[in-house]
């Protein structure tokens, strides 16, 4: 009870504490957040992204950071048509490549066309936002996942006729011409020209990108502020109440697709722009599916949720890149058994028992690896390093590779049963399954780094969702039946 | 019983991080301290042309290994997974050239990725070898540090169509690409002389996710090619328009490329609907030769059987390594002095059972065609049908004599 | 005119045949949309699984080229061990991944959903490798096999696809309508808190659901197999989002509809192959998907429930 905050409802003077209690991690650091002053608020969002290229020379850094801005752009505008508006729009990468599309016609040797930036740019967009409000027409008696396959629909299209639309023979033509170079795309794309500047260079798209960030950001703060975000997220909560009330919602569905469509379209002309070409490819539902873990994960609805969702999904790939090596380990090993370490840690308490599940699991190991040795001398490898030694692994690749994609199945199957297992049961299963589960990394995961990569991350947003269901910056909505 | 809470997690991760380092790096043999050279592999090893991926990325593995056995050296492997994707394979290169220790890349396999890291990796003087993508213009576009193993287009289309029209006496042809750049840019090249030399053709499109040809076959039933040209990159794809041929009843010879080449997914799996079909590559069945013994059987005892681009994988790699370890003689190899010893490459007589030598724009010299017929369980070199890549002119003045033949020909039935 | 009417036969044929397994597909889509309002995305990779446990099991019977056992029981116990094992994977996907976002805002399952496709995909990447894998039918079942209607050609294997696709419909008509479990199914569609309350175990109801989808799903999977021959780790991508096209075609949530949007789906894809354009064929298809809902904009079976202020 806490006298201080005298005149204010006791239920919410002890909020810090019923957070505490929830969950201490995550209330520490909004608590450390909160505490921070203004200024230390703005030079941590603004000043670290802003500073870093200089303080970080590195190119694939930089470019990996300019992905992040380029997605969280897009992941805003789709969250204006998903999150906001509550509509499920699974053609949205579409918009994206038409602005790309867009700004290639009108800046390559294509068709000859090399409109300036200032032009280019501001047309492509608009006519993005166009087509946006045109796709919008006819979707507007359907409801929910009708929508949803519509949109799909309309992007699959627009893939496939940017495939085939290279060879388009129109009555009156003598030979078929070509309108978007189908599979091969169309390359040597202008750069962008501000002014007397020419971007060229990461880090010039770095700072592109962050300010198109910035000012598309400021632009839906507002929008979201204003009446027209109140009405999207009336429609969002319950479309025939916000109708009862007036809100014409037909015109502000519109609105909410050409709004999103035109942010598509001016990324995918920066996009454009700094990979000098586009691709059919480039446009297809496997970066729908991207974008959408990033709303999703950051919190459809929330605006810096974007960002994160954007940082996430973008880095961890890249965090797990085989090939990267922190003081000579693999930096997905080191990811890896850091985060079983980690979770253990968080899901075991009182600690002993995380010591003891550990120390079982190394004990297990040895005790196996004795009894091998006894049984099949010569089929156990020394093992270069502390864990392969400790582990038992047969010379002989093949038989390893086969045992690991068996017991792969194993392990598997061990973790499920253990999230419906009763409490006694759950140790001995779970060293087990850990000493397994060294087992398969040591033989098969690591040989095999980057289907691990999309297996991690599988799992990854399987946890992610489990643990936190509205999404890292998302807010708890109670759902009223 | 103390609550976790930041500090306590913090601590526990700065623990784990820290036992971590100590067990991973307890070794106690001398890996840590060789050279540490490496060398990139750029490809689709998961996504839908894993099959493809995968294939070269396990050759350029043996490869690798192969070589550090023979030269004593301790070249490692980077993987770089692209799915096919042009932009996944731009984040890819940024970070192979980010990457101080890489000095080389193999890979990718895609021409439409090439296209979109010439500009990252041009300006970093990187060399990159790709195994398998033949797009006539990226050896056309001026960039110094691209070469490839495999023929261009331009070269294979003409080619293939001369053979349709002269060897196979095809009055009719039906083309079908899969709508990747390679596969499109045969389809038109081959549409291109076939309709220069009045050769009646269809052409149509397919995807590399369809599973199911029947209602194509049907479809094609009704037109009643001699000769369907299915310049595929997956080989059990034409495999299964096979098969459904054989159940509909459509008797047409089937004309396959490199893609193709692959015993296990386009003669084995058809169950021997692919009888007599064709299928032209640009080298020799590494199955079959004496230079490829030991690497064919230890990649089968390891991985099972494979197709057409794994060869060229381990050809490209070991000419990247091959170049790394003459760079090595003069110094330390840097990204420029092997990019100079691959453009020496003089290698007469490779896995590939062909000789690589470089031409001043990236592309294999003297290059050319096998054509090869499937018999029984294998793919059987048609005799005497190697034919040199043409040029230009050699291919324009042949298109017109073939041209005056044809109709000679043509008209000469009519008037009977 | 002529090459039309000819063709049209064989391609009602390769229609169905198609159709039967976007079916199957659709159903299991259907039937869990219907229960939890979730559109399951991992279904197409439930099918891909199947395939591949089929191949497992067509293994051990069929090591080299003749069958240990004959080939009717190969098949028998192909379909039996692949809908028990697809079943159990629904259920353990179940689990894990959608009860505990039961009571979450819609879309975060779909992410949930997302990570097990991209884990199943990967799993059998991982454990099988890229390589393609053949069912290689001709051994079991020969290609000549087969009766010819007019100027088509229906093989034994595609019949048996169609038939066996058929019965299992049936059945799962017969035990949605007449069983009591499939009545606690169809309460726990209509309204879930009610049925609870009239005390259908909603959980158990939920399992079973799903465990029917998978199976359904899984014997998509070695249908599939045994008449397209070749199966590999990626092609459950395109089969869910088919079987989610037919679904929604036919009306979502609704099993009749399922498996009419499933049959016409591959009746449409086939004949825009056949007659109009085979680089086109995705394009038609939604097209007509589109056309579809602007008349009846709840599917074609699919019944506009009346929204409830």
């Amino acid at each position: 009870m806490s006298l201080e905050k005298i005149g204010q409802d006791e239920w919410v003077a002890q909020v810090e504490a019923r957070r505490q209690k929830q969950n201490p991690v995550v209330a520490e650091i909004t608590a450390r957040w909160g505490r921070l002053p203004r200024v230390g608020k703005i030079i941590l969002i603004v000043l670290i992204p802003v500073l870093l290229p200089i303080f970080v020379q590195n190119d694939y850094i930089l470019r990996v950071g300019g992905l992040v801005w380029l997605y969280a752009v897009l992941a805003l505008g789709l969250n204006v048509v998903v999150g906001l508006t509550g509509l499920l729009d699974l053609g949205y990468v579409a918009f994206f490549g038409v602005g790309g599309y867009g700004y290639a016609l009108l800046s390559s040797a294509q068709f000859n066309i090399h409109l300036p930036t200032w032009v280019s740019l501001p047309l492509v967009t608009l006519f993005t936002a166009g087509v946006g409000f045109m796709l919008g027409l006819p979707t507007l008696r359907l409801q929910g996942d009708y929508l949803a396959i519509v949109t799909l629909g309309f992007g699959q299209i627009f893939v496939q006729l940017m495939t085939s639309m290279n060879r388009v023979g129109l009555p009156g033509l003598s030979a078929p011409i070509n309108l978007t170079g189908g599979p091969n795309g169309i390359v040597a794309l202008d750069p962008l020209h501000f002014l007397s500047l020419t971007m060229h260079s990461v880090t010039s798209y770095y700072y592109l990108l962050l300010l198109t960030l910035a000012l598309v950001l400021v632009a839906i703060i507002n929008l979201n502020r204003s009446r027209i975000g109140r009405a999207w997220r009336a429609i969002r909560e319950d479309a025939l109440a916000a109708e009862a009330m007036g809100i014409p919602t037909n015109r502000l569905r519109l609105l909410a697709f050409a709004v999103g469509a035109g942010i598509a379209g001016f990324a995918g002309c920066l996009f454009a722009a700094w990979q000098q070409s586009v691709f059919p490819g480039n446009f297809d539902v496997p970066l729908l599916i991207t974008l959408y873990a990033m709303v999703v994960l950051g919190g459809a609805g929330s605006l810096w949720g974007m960002i994160a969702g954007a940082f996430v999904i973008t880095v961890v790939p890249e965090v797990l890149r085989p090939g990267i090596q922190l003081l000579g380990i693999e930096l997905q090993q080191i990811v890896f058994f850091g985060g079983i370490l980690a979770l253990l840690a968080i899901a075991l308490r009182p600690r002993w028992r995380l010591f003891a599940v550990l120390g079982a699991v190394i004990l297990s190991g040895i005790i196996v690896h004795l009894i091998a040795a006894a049984l099949f001398p010569e089929q156990i490898t020394g093992g270069t390093n502390l864990i392969t030694a400790w582990l038992t692994i047969p010379v002989n690749t093949t038989t390893a590779t086969s045992v690991g994609n068996f017991l792969f199945f194993i392990v598997v199957g061990l973790f499920v049963l253990l999230t419906q297992m009763p409490a006694r049961w759950r140790d001995p299963v779970l060293v087990v399954a850990l000493y397994l589960l060294a087992f398969v990394w040591q033989t098969r995961l690591s040989q095999e780094p980057s289907t691990t990569v999309l297996l991690l991350t599988g799992v990854a947003l399987i946890m992610l969702m489990n643990y936190r269901p509205q999404g890292l910056l998302g807010q708890r909505r109670v759902e009223i039946a | 019983m103390s609550k976790p809470n930041l500090s306590h997690i913090v601590k526990l991760g700065l623990i784990a991080l820290v036992v971590m380092l100590l067990v991973g790096n307890a070794s106690g043999s001398a890996s840590a301290q060789a050279t540490s050279v490496k060398i990139a592999i750029m490809g689709p090893f998961t996504g839908n042309a894993a099959s493809v991926g995968q294939e070269q990325l396990n050759f350029a593995k043996l490869a690798v290994a192969d070589f550090n056995k023979t030269s004593g050296m301790n070249v490692q492997l980077v993987e770089v997974d692209t799915q096919l994707d042009a932009a996944k394979a731009v984040t890819g290169a940024q970070s192979v050239v980010s990457n101080n220790d890489v000095l080389g890349v193999v890979g990718p396999a895609g021409s439409q990725e090439i296209e979109a890291i010439s500009p990252i990796f041009a300006p970093a003087n990187i060399v990159f070898v790709s195994p398998s993508a033949t797009r006539t213009s990226l050896t056309e576009n001026g960039v110094k540090v691209f070469f490839r193993v495999v023929p261009r287009d331009d070269v294979q289309g003409p080619t293939d169509a001369m053979y349709m029209v002269t060897a196979l006496k095809a009055k009719n042809v039906y083309v079908i690409d899969d709508q990747t750049s390679y596969s499109s840019g045969l389809g038109d090249e081959v549409e291109k002389t076939l309709k220069g030399l009045n050769i009646p053709t269809e052409r149509d499109s397919i995807t590399q996710k369809d599973t199911d040809f029947s209602a194509l076959v049907t479809r094609m039933k009704g037109a009643s090619p001699d000769v369907i040209f299915v310049p595929f990159q997956l080989a059990n794809q034409a495999a299964q328009i096979a098969k459904q041929m054989a159940e509909q009843g459509l008797k047409a010879t089937l004309f396959g490329t490199d893609g193709d080449f692959a015993p296990a997914d386009f003669i084995k799996a058809a169950g021997g609907a692919t009888e007599g079909a064709y299928v032209s590559f640009f080298a020799p069945d590494i199955h079959g030769l004496p230079n490829a013994k030991n690497v064919v059987s230890a990649y089968q005892k390891q991985y099972g059987d494979f197709g057409s681009f794994g060869g060229p994988s381990y050809s490209a790699t070991t000419i990247l390594l091959e170049a790394i370890q003459r760079a090595a003689k003069a110094g330390t190899p840097t990204r420029a002095s092997v990019l100079a010893e691959v453009a020496k490459t003089n290698d007469a007589s490779s896995i590939l059972g062909i000789p690589i030598k470089f031409d001043t724009k990236g592309d294999i010299v003297g290059a050319s065609f096998f054509i090869f017929q499937v018999k029984g369980d294998n793919f059987v070199l048609v005799p005497g049908a190697a034919v040199p890549p043409m040029s230009a002119t050699t291919s324009a003045t042949m298109s017109a004599t073939m041209n005056a033949a044809v109709s000679a020909t043509v008209s000469a039935t009519a008037a009977q | 005119m002529q090459a039309f009417l000819s063709q049209m036969p064989q391609q009602i044929v390769n229609g169905l045949t198609l159709g039967a397994v976007y079916a199957l597909i659709a159903l299991g889509y259907s039937m869990v949309y219907g229960i939890l309002g979730l559109l399951n995305f991992a279904h197409g990779d439930v099918f891909m699984v199947g395939a591949f446990i089929g191949y497992g099991v067509l293994n051990v019977f069929v090591p080299d080229q003749t069958p240990l056992i004959p080939a009717v029981l190969v098949i028998v116990c192909m379909m039996a061990v692949t809908m028990l094992g697809t079943g159990i994977i629904g259920m353990a996907i179940e689990r894990v991944a959608y009860r505990p976002l039961r009571n979450a805002p819609r879309i975060a399952p779909l992410i949930s959903a997302l990570g097990v496709s991209f884990f199943l995909q990967n799993a059998i990447l991982l454990t099988q490798s890229a390589r393609y894998r053949d069912y290689r039918t001709q051994f079991l079942i020969s290609p000549r096999l087969g009766l010819d209607i007019g100027s088509a050609h229906l093989s034994l294997t595609r019949a048996l696809v169609i038939v066996v696709a058929v019965l299992l419909m049936i059945a799962l008509t017969y035990f949605v309508q007449r069983t009591r479990l499939g009545l606690a199914m169809r309460a726990v569609s209509i309204d879930r808190e009610a049925a609870a309350m009239m005390g259908v175990d909603v959980d158990r109801v939920i399992l079973t659901t799903f465990f029917i989808g998978s199976a359904l799903a899984g014997a998509a999977g070695v249908l599939f197999g045994l008449v397209f021959g070749q199966i590999y780790h990626f092609m459950g991508f395109t089969a869910g989002l088919k079987g989610f096209t037919a679904a929604v075609m036919g009306g979502i949530g609704n099993i009749p509809g399922a498996m009419l949007g499933g049959l016409l789906l591959g009746l449409i894809e086939t004949f825009a192959i056949g007659f109009i354009s085979p680089t086109y064929k995705d394009v038609i298809a939604f097209v007509v998907l589109v056309l579809v809902l602007l008349i009846r904009p709840s599917g074609l079976l699919g019944v506009r429930a009346p929204q409830k202020v």
